[in-house]
């Protein structure tokens, strides 16, 4: 393209014209996500339609990096530079909502003609939820569930996935193969977010929560966990493995189960040469209730927001474009009255069903202002046990005792 | 006289430049060697190898008898003074003396004992708690020197040891360090690219030059009888004159190019053509008896001597009377025929 | 003009103007941040007066509850073997490393210079690399040792409590060595040839003479490099995240780590800055020993 040098001046010129003279009042949003990081997203793709769709106001959009959001908006709070809207991941939010830094929409959305509070899942909607009151809305969700090798578990001549922890162990003891370098099941008790992720639901499913987690039950599925360890049915390296390389090993046919979400399958599409499906996570008895860990992303209105009859507008908007968020992002949205569209891809399909179905029983962790810290005395307590630093007891109790102390404050 | 060093055909290459070549020489107990020539002829390269700090391409070595090749210079028991001093920096001048007896486990107060005799004859006494930094020029100098002979090793090696000191001190140095050595009686190899040095000091002068010996001899020798033209240039200060000439027809003479002739004290064949060597301080002036001539170009005189160099700055003779020729005088000049040397043009070989 | 420079020079107020310039210079570069991270831990902090300087004082309560917390000595523990480990190594390998290469074999340099790779590798990338050698199940090292008949069976170098913190430490000597060997390398160098020489003819063999000359001459470069390596160690935080998070339950777990977890991931940032602090007072203390062992020191 070529500007003649005057043509140039003039554009300029009136470039700087529009920008010192709006048509009429604008208002200005500011939205903080970690989309758009390192690829496209929800939260970047919706902002900016909306931005361009209303001339009456100016998103103005920043993506921040997974490790830097909650700091950052902690920053910018402090400072009164908050965003006025904010993405964070579930178990972040009440650290925000507790302190009345997002705005109570819950009238708002009871009169809401675009969003319906009852179509939503429970888990999502108690991590937006604090003392009755409603602080935001879930962006998307997720879970976890046990993926296993049809074609292994066809060798093994086992039939059925496991229900149980116990079935479980037996499996993994079956499936495992140390000739072919096969362990039998593989997941994540990383000393981080990751494990109390993928810890936490057997807390749920015997009884306990985030306020009480030294249950029999969960002391009775660490030892189990122990086991598959010291048999070497589990590789020892699920103690400092990620959720996403410990599924890689099951990818690679390694492991012949892995606990992960369904943010793997397209991986596990591509990467894994077998057959395989997705059950629901095993409980610790046949028919106890059924618990899962709830992943996703939930948006707020920040408290302080200058604007929050336009703030709830954008919100109307992204919860509008919610049939979209799979289709485009891969992400499941956090309602029931989404139907997923059909892939195609028979595995997939398949997977997406238990998943759906796993997401009812999805739990948050949490709500608390200070999961972090709770978090940390869980995946403490569980690394302890299972490297046999302690009794599984005695380290939950251990937990209890930090966790009792964040609760009586 | 038994001979304390013995070099036998000795050769160093360094990579693909001959640095010594084929050199052979016998240092007797006892006897001041001092190894002399234009830098970057090989002195050093010669005398770390007989310390065992380079090592030999080919040929033999023997210290006090012994087989040295392949011994490493730990056990040769020899002590050298770098042209550096090498003083440890971080030990006193009492520890610098004692490293070597330390090393060998000598006794703390016998050390001590040693030290402070050495302190003595060096006069360091006052000095023996500082650092070597603590210390002028001379005074390291002398702690090189003490650190050479607490051990009564079989021989000394000096390298240069007295080019980083001012000229007068220098001169004092040469005598201390000669003093020492009659006293000490030990062997002594000097190298040094200053020939007054070697003159003044040695029993025995080597010359070298781009890694042979040119000529090894007393001192006196090496002045009076130079084999070839290099050793005739470099011993004598200031330098000797060459003039280029042929051998006249009465064949003892020789006819200069330049104009005059040089009377002969023997017969050559005539027309033969030479190279005559005269040393400055053997030309006459003479008004009547002159059989050749100088344009004067500069006069200098300190006194004691005077200096006359040719206006094409060639050529330069020295008076030890005082003189009132001025820079443009011509002069007549005569020279003993004994004190005329010649040189095959092309060899350079005395003749 | 240069009269009034010179009497400025000469006189005892140039003086002044330099050491305040350079106080002046420390309190802004590290002072501040350093009081502020002292403020903070006797203070109570929370999001709403984050962004304020005075804050309610809560006197030493973080500092009882810090060490109130369980993992408080063992991370104590593993702080002072992470430093002490990564020290050592870094240092003894990079000593060994630099004399080697000071031997001038052909290509000494050469090789030398390639090992300013670990050097620009970026912390979290180095993690990676080693997280995968020191990987349990298909990880280089083991496969190494087992060839070699050191290890029997698999070493799980992350997830082993034994170990994790051992693992760590390898990637953290790894990381520091080229480091150490360079500026060894360069005191090395600037000993004189003249001095060793001077040492072998007084009759010193290898071993006297790194001990009685290499050692003592190196001295300062030492204390550089020991004190540079305690401040690079106790600052190391790349290495954890990709290694093993401080787990198992803390067994890999240090003080810097530590104090960023409780800042930046537990949003505890009275506690972080009250660990941090303790840390400060280490390096004080650490510092304190290095000044005092060479304000005897002369150089030559
Ligand atoms: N380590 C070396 N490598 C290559 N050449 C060297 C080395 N040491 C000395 N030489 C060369 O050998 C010759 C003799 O050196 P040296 O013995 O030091 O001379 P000098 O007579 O001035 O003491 C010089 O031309 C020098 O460049
Ligand atoms: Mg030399």
């Amino acid at each position: 393209m070529q500007f003649t040098k005057p043509g140039l001046l003039a554009g300029l010129a009136f470039g700087a014209l529009v920008a010192a003279t709006p048509a009429y009042a604008q208002v200005t949003l500011k939205v903080w996500s970690i989309d758009g990081v390192d690829r496209t997203g929800i939260a970047d793709t919706f902002s900016k339609e909306f931005d361009e769709a209303n001339d009456d106001i100016v998103v103005e959009y920043r993506a921040i990096p997974f490790d830097e959001i909650v700091n950052e908006t902690l920053r910018a709070f402090a400072t009164g530079n908050a965003p006025d809207i904010v993405s964070f991941d579930n178990p972040d939010f009440a650290l925000f909502s507790s302190r009345g830094a997002m705005l109570d929409i819950t009238d708002r959305v009871a009169n809401s003609p675009i969003i319906s509070k009852a179509e939503y899942f429970e888990g999502p909607l108690n991590s937006v939820t604090w003392e009755g009151k409603l602080y935001g809305l879930p962006k998307y969700t997720d879970t976890i569930g046990l993926f296993y090798n049809k074609d292994l578990f066809a060798k093994a001549g086992i039939t059925e996935p496991p229900s149980t922890w116990a079935e479980l162990a037996e499996d993994a003891a079956k499936l495992t193969d140390p000739a072919n370098n096969v362990y039998g099941v593989t997941f994540s008790a990383r000393a981080g977010e990751e494990g109390t992720f993928q810890f936490l639901p057997i807390i749920q499913m015997s009884g306990g929560g985030a306020n009480k987690v030294n249950t029999e039950g969960a002391a009775q599925v660490l030892d189990i966990w122990k086991g598959l360890i010291d048999n070497g049915y589990a590789s020892r390296d699920v103690l400092s493995l990620g959720q996403w390389d410990s599924t890689g090993v099951f990818n690679s046919g390694n492991a012949a189960m892995a606990i992960s979400g369904p943010w793997e399958i397209d991986r596990m599409v591509e990467d894994a040469k077998f057959d395989w499906g997705v059950a629901l996570l095993p409980t610790i008895n046949e028919d106890d209730q059924k618990s899962s860990a709830l992943g996703g992303f939930n948006w707020g209105i920040m408290a302080n927001t200058q604007h929050p009859d336009e703030a709830f507008r954008l919100l109307e908007y992204f919860v509008e474009q919610e049939d979209r968020i799979f289709p485009e992002f891969g992400n499941l949205p956090a309602r029931g009255d989404i139907e997923l569209p059909v892939t195609g891809e028979a595995k997939k399909d398949a997977a997406l069903v238990v998943f759906q179905d796993q997401l009812q029983y999805a739990q948050p962790r949490g709500p608390h202002p200070e999961w972090q810290k709770i978090s940390k005395a869980i995946y403490d307590a569980e690394q302890q046990a299972l490297t046999g630093q302690m009794p599984a007891m005695d380290a939950l109790n251990q937990a209890q005792a930090t966790i009792d102390t964040i609760f009586k404050q | 006289m038994t001979a304390q060093i013995e070099l036998d055909r000795i050769d160093k290459h360094y990579g693909s430049f001959h640095a010594l070549k084929n050199i052979s020489l016998t240092i007797p107990k006892g006897s001041f060697v001092a190894l002399v020539g234009p830098s970057g002829c090989g002195k050093s390269t010669l005398l770390r190898s007989i310390a065992g700090l380079e090592t030999i391409s080919s040929g033999r070595m023997s210290i006090a008898g012994k087989e040295m090749t392949g011994v490493p210079p730990r056990h040769r028991d020899i002590a050298m003074v770098f042209q550096s001093y090498a003083l440890y920096p971080h030990m006193t001048v009492e520890e610098n003396l004692t490293y070597s007896l330390r090393l060998h486990s000598v006794g703390k107060a016998e050390a001590r004992q040693k030290a402070a005799e050495v302190a003595a004859t060096t006069g360091l006494t006052q000095l023996l708690g500082r650092y070597p930094r603590q210390l002028s020029g001379g005074q390291r100098q002398r702690v090189a020197m003490g650190r050479a002979i607490i051990r009564n090793p079989k021989a000394f090696l000096f390298d240069e040891p007295l080019s980083n000191l001012d000229a007068s001190l220098r001169v004092q140095m040469r005598k201390e360090i000669r003093a020492l050595h009659d006293r000490l009686g030990a062997t002594s190899v000097y190298v040094t690219h200053d020939q007054i040095e070697a003159m003044t000091m040695a029993d025995w002068v080597v010359v070298m030059r781009d890694g042979i010996i040119e000529q090894q001899g007393r001192p006196l020798d090496l002045y009076d009888r130079p084999v070839n033209r290099f050793v005739a240039g470099f011993i004598g200060s200031p330098a000797m004159n060459f003039l280029a000439g042929k051998i006249a027809e009465s064949g003892d003479a020789v006819l200069l190019d330049a104009g005059g002739t040089l009377p002969l004290a023997r017969r050559l064949e005539p027309g033969r053509a030479v190279i005559a060597g005269v040393r400055p301080e053997h030309l006459v002036v003479s008004k009547d008896a002159a059989t050749f001539h100088l344009d004067v170009g500069t006069v200098e005189s300190t006194g004691s001597a005077t200096y006359l160099t040719s206006q094409d700055g060639s050529f330069q003779l020295v008076q030890s009377e005082r003189t009132d020729l001025a820079a443009v005088d011509r002069v007549g000049l005569r020279i003993d025929p004994a004190h005329v040397h010649l040189f095959d043009p092309t060899t350079g070989i005395a003749l | 003009m240069s009269r009034y420079f010179s009497g400025l020079r000469d006189g005892i107020g140039f003086d002044i103007i330099l050491v305040g310039a350079a106080l002046l210079f420390l309190l802004a570069l590290a002072g501040a941040p350093l009081v502020y991270n002292v403020l903070m831990s006797f203070q109570q902090v929370d999001m709403f007066t984050l962004g304020s300087l005075f804050r309610p004082a809560v006197g030493f309560d973080n500092y009882v509850a810090v060490v109130q917390q369980p993992e408080f000595w063992l991370v104590t523990r593993n702080t002072l073997i992470f430093v002490f480990g990564s020290m050592t190594g870094q240092f003894v390998l990079g000593f060994a490393l630099a004399l080697f290469f000071a031997q001038n074999f052909p290509g000494a340099s050469t090789i030398r210079g390639l090992f300013l790779v670990s050097w620009v590798m970026p912390g979290l990338v180095v993690g990676g690399i080693w997280s995968l050698i020191l990987a349990g199940d298909y990880g280089v090292l083991n496969v190494i040792l087992r060839s070699f008949g050191i290890i029997g069976s698999n070493v799980f170098w992350k997830s082993d409590p034994n170990f994790s913190i051992w693992a760590v430490i390898i990637a953290n000597i790894w990381l520091g060595l080229a480091f150490n060997m360079l500026l060894l390398s360069v005191g090395l160098a600037a000993i004189p040839r003249d001095l060793y020489e001077a040492a072998e003819l007084d009759g010193a063999n290898a071993f006297q003479r790194f001990w009685t000359i290499t050692l003592p001459m190196m001295r300062s470069t030492i204390g550089a490099v020991l004190s540079l390596g305690l401040i690079g160690t106790l600052q190391q935080f790349d290495l954890f995240p990709a290694l093993t998070e401080g787990g198992p339950a803390n067994t890999s777990n240090v003080a810097g780590y530590w104090s960023w977890q409780l800042s930046f991931q537990l949003y505890d940032f009275a506690k972080g800055a009250t660990v941090s602090v303790m840390m400060f007072l280490l390096v004080l203390f650490a510092s304190v020993i290095y000044v005092r062992s060479t304000r005897h020191e002369v150089r030559g």
